[in-house]
């Protein structure tokens, strides 16, 4: 009896240690490029919104989506959502952009 | 008995409104993160501990500071050379967290002391003796209307088929698309100038004619914004040299995020920045003449994105410029520069701008270079 009961332990013990270290299977991210290019439309088409691109966080590391709008606005914040297919969302207030040809008077 | 529970009533919202604002209040004051704020004092002791063995570890560590990363928590921030040798490797080998607190990398050109610019230096609008070098002032030699002239940067010197062709914007050669102020459009076989009107007073007849236009009518049905004029035999530097750069490489590189590049144009002169984006999807107002009217605007994709801060890297009137990999000899060509704001600047990407102009002179367009 003790040593059902002992081996059964050890078995969930066992069995428990597995499920801990088993790695964790996660879901691969889907490419950064093409969630751009799923959601650029959309987001272009918010007024003040100038542009969308493949950035950087700022940890040197990480990839992100970065929103460029020319003034950043409460509505904006609301409007654009923080994070999309798992990749993080950063608003830039860039100003309108603007053909760089000098006019002079 | 009413009173007295009106009173107690009274005396409980008063009590919750004085604790709502003292807490208010002191929040308040601990938000601003000075050197004394404790989630900035915690950073400075961790940077304390590392800044002297970072340092040691890479010289291409410049320094260390408290910042602020993307969700507005407190950060250590690493300096790196932009210009570093293996600038990759110095980025991967920071690590995200130290002693507990976030790590930024903030990529930047060595840290210089500030003293004046000597008297001298490189002129990125005078008129030059010929053959002339690019990077300079140029534009359509008609491109004056409704009480302004305008121009841009002549900015390399591409070929195809063994013809040679200054390459710049089309928003800089061929944008007059109306009479509207000036009676004229922009046509094949126009001069191009240089200096740019905008550096003769508005005075053609004190510039040079350099080149003659070659309509390619990029935009607004293409996804580059470029032009080109043929060379007039003597005018122009057939290394392709440009200011301050000097002969380039006839290869091209692919951006990349946080690549080291660097641009010789009209206004800013010879400046240096870094691609922070990539695939940019972006929105650009164009005109239909000097000083005139809306055309249209136009949606690019795929564009590269580099930091602009202040302007310090493109400024109006360097549109046309080519942007070049940050290095000191045959830097290869990675993009076109056309457009920005005053925090980023924006490029075609060099390949598709080859392309599409070879297709239109109907040849392999190739930078000029070693």
């Amino acid at each position: 009896m003790l040593i059902s009961r002992m081996l059964y332990l050890a078995i969930v013990s066992f069995a428990c240690l597995c499920c801990v270290h088993r790695p964790e299977q996660a879901m691969p991210k889907k490419d950064i490029n093409e969630v751009l290019k799923e959601n650029d439309k959309q987001l272009m088409s918010i007024p003040g919104v100038v542009g969308v691109y493949v950035g950087m966080l700022k940890d040197g590391k990480t990839l992100c989506l970065k929103v460029m709008v020319e003034k950043k606005t409460p509505g904006l914040e609301r409007r654009i959502p923080k994070q999309l297919e798992g990749y993080k969302v950063l608003i830039e207030e860039s100003g309108p952009i603007r053909p760089m040809r000098n006019p002079s008077g | 008995m009413n009173t007295g529970r009106f009173a107690r009533r009274t005396l409980l919202v008063s009590s919750v409104m004085v604790l709502f604002f003292t807490a208010f209040a002191s929040s308040n004051q601990d938000e601003l993160p000075t050197v004394t704020h404790p989630k900035v004092h915690r950073v400075i002791k961790v940077q304390e501990m590392v800044t002297p063995v970072l340092m040691a570890s890479d010289e291409d560590i410049l320094g260390t500071a408290v910042g602020q990363d993307d969700d507005g928590e407190m950060a250590l921030v690493v300096y790196v050379n932009m210009n570093g040798k293996h600038l990759g490797a110095s980025i991967q080998r920071i690590p995200s967290m130290i002693g507990g607190e976030r790590v930024n990398v903030e990529i930047t050109e060595p840290f210089y002391a500030m003293a004046a610019k000597p008297p001298g230096g490189v002129s990125h609008t005078a008129k030059q003796t010929p053959p002339i070098q690019l990077g300079t002032s140029g534009g359509w030699r008609y491109d004056l209307a409704n009480g302004y002239c305008c121009g841009g940067t002549l900015g390399s010197l591409i070929q195809v088929n063994t013809i040679q062709y200054i390459m710049s914007n089309y928003h800089v050669f061929e944008a007059d698309i109306v009479a509207g102020g000036n009676g004229i459009v922009a046509n094949d076989g126009d001069p191009v100038i240089q200096p740019g009107l905008i550096d003769v007073k508005c005075n053609a007849g004190s510039a040079q004619n350099v080149a003659a236009l070659f309509k390619l009518s990029s935009l607004p049905n293409n996804n580059v914004d470029v032009s080109v004029a043929r060379v007039i035999s003597g005018m122009v530097s057939p290394t392709g040299s440009i200011l301050e750069i000097g002969t380039i490489s006839a290869s091209t590189v692919e951006a990349f995020i946080g690549q080291a590049v660097k641009k010789s144009g009209r206004t800013t002169g010879l400046t240096s920045s870094q691609v922070s984006g990539l695939n940019a999807t972006i929105s650009v107002q164009y005109d239909n003449e000097c000083a005139g009217g809306a055309a249209f605007t136009k949606t690019f994709t795929g564009q590269i994105i580099i930091k602009n801060g202040v302007s310090r890297f493109l400024k109006s009137g360097d549109s046309g410029s080519l942007m070049v990999e940050n290095v000191a000899t045959n830097p290869r060509a990675v993009g076109l520069l056309y457009a920005g704001s005053t925090t980023l600047a924006v490029a075609n990407p060099i390949n598709e701008v080859l392309t599409f102009v070879g297709s239109k002179l109907r040849g392999t367009a190739t930078m000029v270079g070693n």
